[in-house]
């Protein structure tokens, strides 16, 4: 596929099921190999990714951020918690998806120490590494006849608790959930900001 | 040009041909930016293209002086040594015939307790955008760099002169322009040293 029709055919699918077939084989290798050859500060590749098809720990993760949703709702006032609320479908939607790919990333260190609040935390080249990566390993399921969502809801409930259920290697911390899968249905692109907005020319 | 061989055929490109990129080629680029994803479709982008040479060299220039500030404040030969060494890989954006400065948003989180997170989700999605920008510009016959060295050396400064107003912060500059010379692909870690099967 045509890279600028992959980039504007992508969509997030929610909801993605194993009813609809699974991931094979060779597609999720191309799939990896993309990640794989995305570029990375100091071609350090600060990643690693957890293939899931065990469907156990697919669904474990669910479970584990719904309880988590649960707690922030009974220690929230009731409009943070309506807000948790509404989001909990957008946090939980991998758990029939027939393949979930964790993402681990290590931060940037200085000095031995990785940042995550410094001066370097706020623009983190690592992390911008790694959305390389994740874009990549989305644009080539687009292109193989897949559908993806690049989830970081379920790591704002609970990221410690899904490191500890992934058995995260030391030193990683989780950047995203990202299911993969066939789409039930076609979904419609997203409103975006026009090109003015986002742009100025200088020069 | 097919999305896999734009994967494999992007290169970090450092030295370019003193040679213009064309404007609509740059607004092919910055519209696969544009239709990147983003935490709950906040896109927290914005995108300075820069082809005033003179300007892009001044801008080259803060960042030499900021590094020679810093060195110069480096506790430890060693250390202003290896800051010495990254000179070129922190300004080669100088000589570049287009530059594009990203800039980023916090992300707007639902949580009243938010701090930013490791996992930061508005930086994923700058990442994205910059990265459907590089597979476009390879796709265009571009050669393109991502370089976050300019934020490390001179981040306040380079925000200062391209009036950056907050809530917006800079995150990298893209290098881009023409290049008559093919890289070979850096190396890679194995597919089995980056990814684990579960179950195995």
């Amino acid at each position: 596929m045509d890279v600028f029709q992959a980039i504007r055919d992508r969509r997030s699918v929610r909801g993605l099921s194993i009813e609809q077939g699974p991931v094979k084989d060779e597609d999720l290798m191309q799939i990896l190999e993309a990640a794989r050859l995305a570029p990375s500060d100091c071609n350090g590749q600060p990643w690693h990714f957890l293939v899931i098809r065990d469907r156990t720990l697919i669904k474990a993760i669910a479970e584990r951020v719904n309880q988590r949703i649960d707690d922030h709702i009974a220690n929230a006032d009731s409009a943070q918690g309506k807000k948790w609320e509404n989001y909990r479908r957008f946090f939980t939607h991998h758990v029939n998806a027939p393949l979930l790919i964790a993402v681990l990333y290590k931060p940037t260190t200085v000095d031995g120490y990785p940042v995550h609040f410094s001066q370097q935390g706020i623009y983190s080249p690592n992390l911008q590494s790694v959305g390389a990566a994740v874009e990549h390993m989305i644009l080539a399921a687009t292109a193989l006849g897949y559908g993806s969502c690049w989830m970081t809801g379920p790591v704002d409930a609970c990221r410690e608790e899904l490191e500890e259920i992934l058995e995260a290697p030391a030193g990683y911390v989780l950047a995203c959930l990202v299911p993969i899968g066939i789409p039930a249905r076609a979904a419609s692109p997203r409103p975006r900001k026009s090109m003015e907005e986002i742009v100025t020319f200088i020069g | 040009m097919d999305v896999f061989e734009a994967i494999r055929e992007r290169r970090s490109v450092r030295r370019f041909l003193d040679e213009p990129v064309d404007r609509e080629d740059i607004l092919e680029m910055l519209e696969a930016a544009r239709l990147a994803p983003s935490a709950t479709n906040d896109q927290p982008w914005r995108f300075m293209v820069i082809q005033d040479k003179d300007f892009i060299r001044s801008l080259g220039q803060m960042t030499h002086a900021m590094l020679d500030v810093r060195i110069e404040a480096a506790s430890t030969q060693e250390r202003k040594d290896a800051m010495e060494r990254f000179r070129f890989s922190n300004t080669h954006f100088e000589e570049a015939p287009a530059i594009i400065v990203v800039l980023a948003k916090p992300w707007p989180s639902y949580r009243t307790d938010y701090e930013r997170q490791p996992h930061d989700p508005g930086l994923q999605s700058v990442a994205a955008a910059i990265e459907n920008l590089l597979l476009a510009a390879t796709a265009l016959g571009y050669a393109s760099c991502w370089l976050t060295g300019p934020v490390d050396v001179a981040k306040e400064e380079i925000e200062s002169m391209l009036d950056v107003e907050l809530p917006w912060y800079m995150v990298a500059v893209i290098a881009l322009g023409k290049s008559e010379r093919k890289y070979e692909p850096r190396p890679r870690r194995s597919l089995e040293d980056v990814v684990t099967f579960w179950p195995g």
